[in-house]
């Protein structure tokens, strides 16, 4: 087998000349635009989920001690981290529902969930969920989940990816339990489940 | 020589200069898109579709395992022609070029021709040949421009992938067809890729269903021996069809229909024993015809409560006829999945799966199979579980595989895997699991025969490799630990590290010579493959992601890989311990350079230090590859590629084990435009 060894000193030049180019190139490059920060797909799947929450606030029936006065937001709590809260906070901005003004709120704690109209649980918060889930179950806060199969373990709507659209699951029960009342137009279009034993 | 590198190089200087100062004009135009989404009914957002609906799963970032994501833009912005270069750029696997048509490719050691511990799939479907244990990587054709992702996992997947993923498992994932709707016509050719094109149209059928059929071919030229001769004849060329349906039935049920269909031919040099007596060992040219198809049909149905049950069945055929004997594989495989949540912390998976795999292998004096027929089964099962120990920050995930199959019996492959998230930036990870790499058909079947030489006596005798019946799976324990940090908006580093502790390696014993009569009188001298080997691997990977300016992304990579091995006591082998620990690199090193020029040009550079394999005397080398991207309509794109522009030839692979003779890997340049209406 005949190798060319020889050709070793003059590959670690050309490596050398090649890091020197894209030094060069980088000198030459555009200084950075900070706010170019690049979040494609899963931002427009947020503000679509956003839009859903938004609309969901105008087929329910809360009971009138939910609310503090007439004037009292809609308050729509997000828990933990989700991603999507910024594209809620931005899309409810400078909207009304039933002449109440809607704010997002970042849910930590059951105390401060106990006080929303609606709760968001994003699909990595569910655990969290699960541990404040007692404490609101009676209380008249819808509950909304980002994955299938939150609304049969208990919460009062979920979000259902069917090829490239979002549905939503309805559960009449909870909802009721909770003390909510849930628009016969909002039901026709969901599908309608019940908590299934786990 | 010197002074035409130095030319190339001038030329690439000028041209980054030209590009890139006209930068600061053309800095992006945002399209929102803008249309307040808070205006439609519940009706129209139903309607809206987003390109990819994540469901719940965890996070890629969250995964507790060594994972390497290949999406569709790095495909378009690598080069690469085949899915074997393609896989350079994941740190750690080792890619080696055998000859023009054969690549050995595996991750954490033990590379060899058929790396039997490397597991791969095409949309779930098995390409792992249980003939001898590896991956015929000349048939594996899939479009590039169709591939969604390949999935990389470095070290162990058994539980959930099966045998023989032992050391990594592939997963090549290809885009439903609503993603490829349209006419597509690429087309090019080059120096080493003479000539290739792909033609694709993808449509509707009705409302719920589209699909896309395609056809590609290409011409690949030979390559140079080790002497730079071209006498190895391995260009080859291969003509393949196919498509793929999906469609919903309903709103729960999605349906996937796919095939494919091929045919073409190689070449390659083969050793072949010419005469036993006198004894007379040559290297001849032979051709393979290479033919195949598979179909595959996929159920997915989503329960009320969350849950989603799969059912999956394929059928695959492949004809090998050459280079050194004729081989037939008839595969069917069912599958069953089903995923279910309980309760609000806890995801289990569970599933079942059969396959049937038939062949008849037709051997020739140098290479044959006892029985030529052979029908084999799998039956398996799996389950496993992910629960979140502590709200977005714990996550554990156990699970077990149980096997049986056709020759080593049953099998347990149990592990444990935990994830833990200080923060949303960082993730640690850690692991242990057990696989096995179960015996393959030439393990316990194979009779090879190597070579004749005279003995001291003069009488002629015939070196060979047989099969053992009682052949055992290979054993691993391994454990993995890996970190994962978002240092800041423009810089993200993952490093995985491994410490593998594998028992029953496949050794080679000597038999007991036996005088044959059959030609003619001569001695055989067997080795037997037996299990006496054991030893540790450790290593580490580390890929980063440094976004330089909008423009320019830098990703390093560094694989670090340490093999002890050592025979059983009372083992006779004293090979393959130092062929083994020899044939794969200790350091690659590898930096890639995407670059997004302005007048919608792209620019990417790769360049890959592979280290010595001194089993095979093959030197350390270095390779660069680059391409330069022009869109010049929204329609039409044109790439220019250079690949191992440093050196005109260089050799990757000198395995002695290989069935087929190297081939030295050479310098090549090819254009291609891409259309798409």
């Amino acid at each position: 087998m005949r190798l060319s060894l020889s050709a070793l000193s003059r590959r670690s030049h050309t490596i050398a000349v090649v890091i020197v180019l894209h030094a060069l190139a980088l000198m030459w490059a555009a200084p950075s635009n900070a706010g170019a920060a690049a979040a494609a797909a899963p931002a427009r799947e947020c503000e679509i989920k956003a839009a859903f929450l938004y609309n969901f606030t105008k087929f329910v029936d809360w009971p009138a001690q939910s609310f503090a006065n007439a004037d009292a937001p809609i308050v729509i709590g997000v828990l933990g981290d989700s991603p999507c809260a910024e594209a809620l906070e931005r899309l409810v901005k400078d909207r009304k529902v039933n002449g109440r003004t809607i704010v997002v709120r970042r849910i930590a704690s059951a105390e401060q969930a106990k006080v929303t109209q609606l709760l968001f649980v994003g699909s990595a918060q569910e655990a969290q969920f699960a541990g404040l889930e007692p404490a609101i179950e009676s209380l008249p806060v819808l509950t909304v989940g980002e994955s299938p199969g939150f609304a049969t373990l208990g919460g009062a709507i979920d979000f259902v990816p069917q090829g490239d659209k979002i549905r939503f699951e309805i559960n009449i029960d909870a909802a009721e339990h909770a003390g909510l009342k849930i628009s016969a137009q909002l039901q026709k279009l969901a599908t309608v489940v019940h908590r299934s034993p786990t | 020589m010197h002074s035409v590198t130095r030319r190339r190089l001038a030329l690439l200087l000028l041209m980054v200069w030209a590009a890139t100062a006209r930068m600061p004009e053309a800095i992006a135009q945002e399209s929102s898109g803008s249309r307040d989404l808070g205006d439609l009914s519940i009706e129209e957002l139903m309607n809206e579709s987003v390109t990819s609906v994540s469901k719940r799963g965890q996070k890629l970032s969250q995964a507790a395992a060594a994972l390497f994501v290949i999406n569709q833009e790095d495909i378009r912005r690598s080069g690469a022609l085949n899915i074997p270069d393609l896989l350079r750029m994941v740190p750690g696997l080792d890619v080696a070029q055998v000859n023009a048509n054969t690549w050995a490719i595996s991750a954490r050691g033990f590379n060899h021709q058929f790396s039997d511990k490397l597991l791969v799939l095409i949309d779930g479907r098995a390409v792992y040949t249980p003939t001898n244990g590896g991956v015929n990587w000349d048939t594996q054709d899939v479009p590039l421009q169709d591939i969604e992702r390949i999935e990389v996992i470095r070290g162990p997947g058994a539980t959930v992938w099966g045998a023989n993923a032992v050391n990594g498992v592939i997963n090549v994932i290809t885009k439903q067809a609503k993603d490829t709707q349209g006419v597509l016509v690429a087309a090019g050719g080059g120096t080493q890729d003479q000539a290739f094109g792909t033609a694709q149209y993808g449509g509707k059928i009705g409302e719920d269903a589209s699909y896309r059929v395609f056809t590609k071919y290409f011409d690949h030229n030979d390559l140079p021996n080790l002497m730079g001769q071209d006498t190895n004849n391995d260009g080859w060329h291969l003509l393949h069809g196919g498509f793929r349906v999906d469609g919903s039935l309903s709103r729960n049920d999605s349906l996937t229909a796919q095939g494919d269909i091929y045919s073409g031919s190689e070449g390659a040099g083969i050793d072949h024993i010419a005469s036993i007596s006198p004894p007379v060992n040559e290297t001849v040219v032979r051709l393979a015809d290479l033919s195949g198809g598979n179909i595959l049909g996929r159920w997915n149905h989503i329960l009320a409560n969350g849950s989603d049950t799969t059912v999956q069945v394929y059928f695959d055929r492949y004809i090998r006829s050459g280079p050194s004997r004729f081989e037939v594989r008839n595969t069917v495989d069912f599958d069953f999945q089903q995923h279910r949540r309980l309760g609000f912390r806890q995801d289990l998976v569970w599933g079942a799966e059969y396959r049937r795999s038939a062949d008849r292998i037709v051997g020739t004096i140098d290479d044959a199979f006892v029985p030529a027929d052979r029908t084999i089964q799998l039956f398996s099962t799996f389950v496993q579980d992910e629960i979140t120990l502590a709200p977005e920050r714990v996550f554990l995930t156990v699970g077990t595989k149980l096997e049986h199959n056709a020759f080593s019996g049953f099998e347990l492959e149990p592990s444990i895997r935990m994830t833990w998230t200080p923060s949303a930036r960082d993730t640690v990870w850690a692991a242990v699991a057990d696989a096995d790499r179960t015996p393959n058909r030439d393990d316990a079947n194979g009779d090879f025969n190597v070579a004749v030489f005279a003995l001291p006596n003069g009488a002629p005798a015939e070196l060979g490799i047989v099969g053992n019946p009682q052949q055992k799976s290979e054993h691993l324990l391994a454990t993995d630990l890996g970190y994962r940090v978002q240092a800041s908006s423009r810089v993200s580093v993952d490093l995985a590290m491994f410490y593998n502790r594998y028992r029953r390696l496949r050794s080679l014993e000597a038999g007991a010579p036996i005088l044959e009569t059959d030609p003619v009188p001569h001695f055989d001298i067997p080795l037997v493959y037996s299990n006496q080997m054991h030893g540790t691997t450790e290593g580490l990977e580390l890929s980063a992601h440094f976004k330089v300016t909008d423009r320019w992304t830098l990703s390093p990579g560094y694989a670090l890989l340490h093999m002890n091995l050592r025979t059983d006591p009372g083992s006779q082998d004293t090979r393959s311990v130092a062929d083994i620990e020899g044939s794969s690199p200790r350091h690659q090193v590898q930096l890639r350079s995407s670059m997004t020029l302005p007048r919608d040009f792209v620019w990417d550079t790769s360049i890959y230090f592979v280290d010595r394999l001194p089993a095979q005397q093959v030197p350390s080398y270095t390779r660069l590859d680059t391409q330069l991207i022009w869109r010049s309509t929204p329609r039409l794109e044109w790439s220019l590629v250079g690949q191992n522009l440093l050196q005109n030839l260089h050799v990757e692979s000198n395995d002695l084990a290989t069935s087929v003779q190297p081939s030295q890997v050479k310098r090549s340049v090819y254009a291609k435009f891409t259309w798409t209406y």
